[in-house]
């Protein structure tokens, strides 16, 4: 009894395992420029869930496919509107540090917007305490989304 | 949102969040020996608090300081055991002590190690003092003043109105403090 009693206490103790992320958007050479940085554990752990072979993503023998995926999730994830209008994203590569990876992307973007759309959904469906940060630059200009499950996009005004 | 309102929002969050609960503990067990005439003094003891965990959180942010995750987050639950027996000896108890008032200060660079690691979290290149790391520090003071006011009025109701010796509540918070940050330390045991 006293152990099962123990075992309840570290459950309900906090692990330290903290579910955010954030990304830095730049309006440079008529390009939205993104950088996105993630848990790689939490990343791999996403796209591993519908496959049969782990991705091993930064290592020597990492899966051939795992570019591809990657590419693939975060089109779905993060999405750059002006109005109704969604931008296309590029996705340019990624760079894998022990627990952080940071995934490069931009979307062609001929006009200075006045107003962005930016939706970062990742990991809503893993965790319900994700947060993720998008910090957008444009010109002199720095404005802040802060997303969750429950307000997965914002309206950015500049 | 102007990235000051989100940063704001972030340190009040991480204080009031399931995960800082360390953070919260550490507060309730600081304030547990007082008397709530003696209120003045807890306020100084929480204000070296501050003073020392905003220190080390600037200092760990502007990468002046590191020190590894795995020592801080095991440090972070030995202060709240050491005050919680701290709490249990005879000078602990007593009000005009000012030894508590180092021991917040001294612990609380430790505590702010800890909010510069979640911090380091948050920010990436384009961040900086005056939109990012300010407004993080004035939200985690915010949530703090909200936890201590309402820490405050529990001790006060309970020694008031159900006319409740503070001893007797200082035994009961410094006990469930020992036994979470025990077995935080041993969770978080880095050796």
């Amino acid at each position: 009894m006293p152990q099962l009693i123990l075992v309840l206490i570290s459950l309900c103790l906090p692990r330290h395992d903290f579910h955010v992320s954030i990304a830095q958007v730049d309006y440079k050479d008529q390009e939205m420029q993104c950088t996105l940085r993630l848990f790689r554990e939490d990343l791999e752990n996403q796209l591993e869930k519908d496959l049969s072979y782990s991705l091993k993503l930064g290592e020597p023998d990492e899966h051939p496919s795992a570019d591809s995926l990657v590419a693939d999730y975060i089109s779905r994830e993060f999405n750059l509107k002006i109005g109704p209008k969604s931008l296309k994203q590029n996705y340019l590569g990624k760079e894998v540090e022990v627990e952080m990876i940071y995934l490069y992307f931009f979307y062609p973007c001929p006009e200075k917007p006045a107003e962005l759309v930016v939706r970062n959904s990742v990991f809503f469906d893993s965790f319900d305490d994700q947060s993720n940060i998008v910090n957008v630059r444009i010109g002199d200009e720095l404005r802040s989304a802060y997303l969750t499950s429950a307000e997965s996009e914002k309206n950015l005004v500049f | 949102m102007q990235t000051f309102s989100t940063y704001l929002r972030l340190g009040y969050e991480h204080i009031m969040s399931v995960q800082a609960m360390d953070h919260i503990l550490f507060v309730v067990v600081l304030m547990a020996v007082y008397q709530s005439r003696n209120w003045l003094r807890v306020v100084t003891a929480v204000t070296f608090f501050t003073i020392g965990h905003s220190l080390t959180l600037s200092l760990g942010a502007l990468d002046v300081i590191k020190i590894d995750k795995g020592i801080i987050e095991f440090l972070i639950p030995l202060t709240i055991l050491l005050t919680a027996l701290y709490n249990l000896t005879k000078s602990g108890q007593n009000q005009n002590n000012k030894s508590k008032v180092w021991i917040a200060g001294v612990f609380g660079l430790i505590h702010g190690l800890g909010f510069s690691n979640y911090y380091d979290m948050l920010v990436m290149g384009d961040s900086n003092y005056w939109q990012a790391l300010l407004p993080f520090n004035l939200g985690i003071e915010l949530a703090q003043l909200l936890l201590v006011a309402i820490t405050l009025l529990v001790m006060g109701i309970y020694s008031f109105m159900l006319n409740r010796k503070i001893r007797d509540w200082n035994l009961f918070v410094s006990g469930a403090g020992f036994g979470l940050a025990l077995i935080m330390c041993l969770e978080n045991w880095p050796f």
